[in-house]
């Protein structure tokens, strides 16, 4: 489905250097850390075309396993499965 | 169920709710009155109805917020996060959240259990909702803005292809969502695969405690209602112990009127090991 919003300020915060977060004193997490493919669930990659005060306003993000791309539009990571986007 | 299928089934739910947000995301100027409105477009899918009010009469009784709210915090909260709660218990208070821990909330709307479970992890945990709504993942971003939240990640996604990383989550919980699913024993599959070993799942979600009538089953405006997707409570136990879990336990508070719609309080856990 599209994404149609004429404006909204809440933005994608993708900041990959967030604050260190400690859990049971061993793993690390942060957004890219957590966040993976819904299909394949492997790494992504993120590409930022267009950033506003260090946020990704519009990018997309790339499996790294099933190189399926998942575009990132007006701050908001479409992360629904591809066949769902329309 | 054979005459609907899965997509057209979500695709009805997403529209539902989105006609149900529209009016709080243009009172806060998040969309323009006239963008998009669904009403307006041709209706090539179904009865269902995004913008009527019919679709929430079945469940106007399991959305009297101060009640289901009953004890926590929720007046401190925006009304733009208080009036699109369609949640029908109060998960975070089913068992207490830690600081530290890492929940996900499966359907997370406008965002009210995001923003208690936030609270009550604090500032050293992580709380993110998923939704595939994107009205929802608008307004939840905005709300997000007002409640002041750093602590909180909205992703628009769907609950039965989670774009979490496997055992990355402590506590999932989740209010009167997953009955919208057409595939439950997929969310519950998903669900143990986010959660780390020792993990829990907590949800409040609508339950029958009799069969569900054949009348009630093919019914969009009632499936979107959380009655029609909602499945006989041991079903819905069987499924969450078909996806791995252990310790499940339920605890089903019927509504008035005797039909056998119950809400239901749900643990399980994710073996240790």
């Amino acid at each position: 489905m599209a994404l149609t919003f004429g404006q909204h300020p809440a933005r994608f915060k993708l900041d990959v250097r967030s604050r260190p977060r400690m859990y049971d004193g061993a793993m690390r997490h942060d957004l890219m850390e957590i966040l993976v493919c819904p299909m394949c669930r492997a790494e992504l990659t993120l590409t930022a075309d267009r950033e506003e005060d260090g946020e990704v306003v519009e990018g997309k993000l790339v499996c790294s396993g099933c190189r399926e791309t998942y575009p990132i539009e007006d701050g908001i990571p479409n992360l629904l499965p591809p066949d769902m986007r329309d | 169920m054979a005459a609907r299928t899965d997509a057209q089934i979500r695709e009805n739910v997403s529209k539902a709710y989105a006609g149900r947000v529209r009016p709080v995301l243009e009172s806060l100027d998040v969309i323009q009155a006239d963008a998009g409105a669904c009403c307006a477009a041709p209706a090539a899918s179904s009865g269902a109805s995004c913008c009527g009010d019919e679709v929430s009469e079945d469940n106007v009784a399991l959305t009297n917020i101060a009640k289901l709210y009953a004890g926590t915090d929720v007046d401190s909260l925006p009304s733009s996060v208080r009036d699109v709660a369609f949640g029908c218990g109060n998960p975070t208070a089913i068992e207490a959240l830690k600081p530290g821990q890492v929940v996900l909330d499966l359907g997370s709307g406008g965002g009210i259990d995001c923003f208690l479970a936030a609270k009550m992890v604090g500032e050293t945990g992580n709380v993110y909702g998923v939704d595939m709504t994107p009205e929802m993942i608008a307004l939840a971003r905005r709300n997000q803005e007002k409640v002041g939240a750093r602590n909180v990640e909205f992703r628009l996604g769907e609950i039965e292809h989670l774009p979490m990383a496997d055992a990355s989550v402590d506590v999932i919980i989740s209010n009167c969502v997953i009955n919208l699913s057409p595939d439950k024993d997929q969310v519950f599959r998903e669900a143990f695969r986010v959660l780390r070993p020792g993990g829990r799942l907590q949800v409040s979600d609508i339950v029958w405690t009799k069969s569900v009538p054949e009348s009630v089953k093919d019914d969009m405006e009632k499936w979107a209602g959380c009655i029609a997707g909602a499945l006989l409570e041991s079903d819905y136990l069987a499924k969450i112990r078909a996806a791995g879990f252990v310790n499940v336990t339920s605890d089903a508070k019927e509504y008035p009127g005797g039909a056998g719609i119950a809400s239901a309080a749900v643990v399980a856990e994710r073996p240790a090991r």
